[in-house]
């Protein structure tokens, strides 16, 4: 299967579990996940280990 | 960064040193403070600004300035009274610390008053007992070691010395605050000839100002309370990049903040883990380039403390406004216009926050075209898609 929006083709890779984007409270929607080399939000996983942060 | 006048900034080499302190971090951790959620703390040096460059120490003397990002962006020159002595007990380059603060911009003037003399003033200025040591001033009357020894001094310029006492030494002398307060004169100073940021013509110990300030304003200890000029002494060898790198961490951490809201909850409620991540939004600035992006990200991993990075145009989590599109979706019984939640994200998103991948593969770095076209599906999509297969087709078009 494909999706097309524009001139843009996108192809299905995976799928992964349903995750709640808005609150606990409100159902989960369909949601594609697009492939991009970076952006300005970075998620950083801290070593717990090494923080104090436990 | 660009800083100027706008804010009251003078002109300058400002160094971006990204960090908060600790004290400021455990307070963003407890939720006493989340409006400073995402700070940015630069440092200016004072000699290289037009004014205020002719004191001895001035070589040694940075002035602290906030980047607020989150709530709403804030880049101002003044900062909040606990910071500067929580950087001088944090570092042990910063020597000193001194605060300046104006209530008058938010409360008005006050009344000052001695006998039938009397002024509306502006140019009252609460600030630390050392300020001398850090600004040198020529004393008419008095001198910098008992300024401001007492919680009730008041330090006074000469061109006031003149209007209240004439040519009298006025040392020793009473002025009254708004009519109640009673400070003793403890030195007559000359203003400077050249510019200055050090404005004012009364100068009183903080300490007096919980007396009669606090009550009515709320406690100025609080990293919520902008109103403080602070300046740190650093040590002859400070080295501002070198600072800088070093507080790489903190830089992460002072931006802890959103993660508070959501570490109560469950990985098996969420769909995905939160502990110990921390989502840092860097700022819409020119100067944050792809190419610097991917430097902080590379500085980042190779922390001892960090143990994964993503990026993503914006996080599809909780808080955050998430995209819509509406495709032409080619399902079962037909083509339908769908409605489809949309998120731009790297290739380390899927593994970072522990989402399971439960049909086909995550992007790959390895598969540059990944993030060229590549996309993930939720079970909701392929659910509403009611797809029976949806990995890998022939792209159409």
């Amino acid at each position: 299967m494909t999706i097309r929006r524009y001139d843009h083709t996108y192809q299905v890779l995976g799928v992964v579990s349903d995750f709640h984007f808005f609150s606990l409270h409100q159902p989960i929607e369909p949601m594609m996940l697009v492939g991009r080399a970076q952006g300005k939000e970075v998620s950083v996983k801290l070593d717990p280990q090494n923080t104090g942060l436990t | 960064m660009a800083v100027g006048d706008a804010f009251g900034v003078p002109h300058g080499t400002v160094f971006d040193i990204g960090v908060t302190t600790r004290d400021a971090i455990s307070r963003l951790r407890s939720g006493v403070d989340p409006v400073l959620a995402e700070l940015i703390i630069f440092l200016y040096i004072i000699s290289e600004s037009s004014a205020d460059k002719q004191h001895t120490k001035a070589d040694q003397i940075y002035r602290i300035g906030y980047h607020v990002l989150q709530p709403g962006v804030l880049q101002t020159a003044l900062s909040s009274g606990p910071v500067g002595p929580a950087m001088t007990a944090d570092y042990p380059e910063i020597l000193d610390y001194v605060r300046m603060m104006n209530p008058a911009e938010f409360k008005g003037d006050f009344l000052l008053s001695h006998g039938d003399k009397s002024a509306y003033e502006s140019g009252l200025v609460f600030t630390d007992t050392n300020f001398f040591d850090f600004f040198d001033y020529e004393f008419v009357h008095g001198n910098k070691t008992t300024a401001l020894a007492n919680p009730n001094d008041i330090v006074i310029t000469y061109e006031k010395a003149i209007f209240f006492f004439g040519q009298s030494n006025p040392l020793g002398k009473v002025i009254r605050i708004d009519g109640e307060h009673p400070m003793v004169v403890s030195a007559v100073v000359r203003q400077p000839d050249s510019p200055t940021h050090l404005r004012f013509h009364y100068l009183i110990p903080l300490q007096a100002m919980n007396g009669y300030l606090a009550s009515a304003f709320g406690p100025f200890t609080s990293l919520r309370s902008i109103n403080y000029q602070t300046y740190l002494l650093v040590d002859k060898n400070f080295d501002p990049e070198y600072f800088k790198k070093r507080n790489a961490e903190e830089y992460v951490l002072c931006t802890i903040l959103v993660n508070q809201q959501f570490n109560y909850m469950q990985q098996k409620d969420l769909g995905y883990a939160t502990e110990h991540r921390v989502i840092v939004s860097l700022p819409q600035a020119e100067r944050i380039t792809p190419q610097w992006i991917s430097g902080f990200r590379e500085e980042l991993l190779q922390h001892t403390h960090v143990a994964g990075v993503s990026t993503a145009l914006r996080n599809p989590l909780p808080g955050n406004m998430i995209e819509t599109w509406m495709f032409p979706i080619e399902k079962s019984y037909g083509t339908e216009e769908t409605v489809l939640r949309i998120a731009f994200v790297d290739p380390d998103f899927i593994d970072l926050y522990n989402i399971s991948v439960i049909e086909g593969r995550n992007f790959s770095w390895d598969h540059p075209s990944d993030i060229q076209g590549g996309v993930l599906l939720n079970e909701s999509a392929v659910r509403d898609f009611g797809w029976e297969n949806p990995i890998g087709k022939t792209p159409l078009g």
